[in-house]
């Protein structure tokens, strides 16, 4: 199903007036496929996907009336949705340290070819580079994390970032640089182990 | 930008063009129970707001209570201490 932008308006404006049950349920259907799809992109686990678009829902509507009606829906419910996935990753441990044994044989074939910077081969990888890169980021905080992942995965600009975190657009930059600096050393430590 | 840095951009470049999933199926039951869910939270809020109301006299009524105890016994304290230094020969 898919909403214009006045039609997810009121049905929010519905469900903040009397918690309307039709609009919310109008509102999940039409804007799961966008949230699912944000969620993929931050989190590894497809396992929880699912449980983490249920939590934005339910924050959203639990939360409706700090929705500005004069603004589109779409930007505050991705903004939920990174802060569910930040708060996912807060609530875990973060990995020390990655191994080139921690690797799997996909991952492995990604990274020699990026460390060999074979090209032609390396395009045929981007499932694997994917995957290796998440693994990469798993070795930071959630915040590091979630600065990174919106910079490299999703190619979002500094103010893009700002505005889906809510941080300033110099925390923005500060956090980036850090983060790069931890995944740097995360990266020449699995060249190490791997030569 | 240093050989690290080459390479890390050039993994992230692969990795934005990977595979994208399929679209996610809407699981069933998710609208209800995110519904309930949020449902649930707003009543405990709303709750909590109402005891917070209901308690509010209460505790003005109770802060008033203590201030006029505590400014009453005072100034009981400063008559007496004055009736000490009056009564108290300067030289004796």
């Amino acid at each position: 199903m898919i909403l214009t932008d006045s039609e997810s308006r009121a049905c929010m404006a519905a469900w903040q007036r009397c918690s309307d049950e039709g609009a919310a349920r109008v509102l999940v259907e039409a804007f799961h496929p966008f949230v699912a799809s944000l969620i993929r992109r931050h989190v590894a686990d497809a396992g929880c996907v699912e449980d983490l678009a249920q939590q934005t829902f339910t924050r959203c509507f639990a939360k409706a009336e700090q929705w500005d009606a004069s603004r589109p829906l779409e930007p505050w419910l991705a903004r939920i949705a990174i802060n569910q996935c930040r708060d996912h990753y807060r609530a875990r441990r973060v990995r020390p340290e990655l191994r080139w044994s921690d690797l799997t044989e996909g991952e492995q074939e990604a990274m020699e070819a990026t460390l060999t910077a074979a090209e032609p081969k390396a395009d045929a990888l981007n499932d694997e580079s994917r995957s290796l890169m998440m693994r990469l980021l798993d070795t930071l905080s959630a915040g590091d994390r979630m600065v990174l992942s919106l910079l490299h995965l999703d190619g979002k600009t500094t103010d893009e970032i700002a505005t889906l975190t809510g941080w300033s657009r110099t925390l923005v930059k500060v956090r980036a640089f850090r983060a790069r600096r931890k995944m740097r050393a995360a990266f020449e430590q699995l060249e190490a182990s791997h030569s | 930008m240093n050989e690290i840095d080459q390479r890390l951009e050039q993994l992230a470049a692969r990795a934005r063009n990977a595979t994208a999933p399929p679209p996610a199926e809407l699981p069933f039951g998710l609208a209800t129970r995110a519904i309930a869910s949020a449902r649930a939270t707003s009543d405990t809020s709303a709750l909590w707001t109402q005891f917070s109301l209901a308690a509010l006299p209460v505790a003005t009524v109770t802060t008033a209570a203590c201030l006029w105890w505590s400014a009453s016994a005072m100034s009981a304290d400063a008559h007496d201490l004055a009736q000490v230094f009056i009564q108290t020969p300067l030289f004796p």
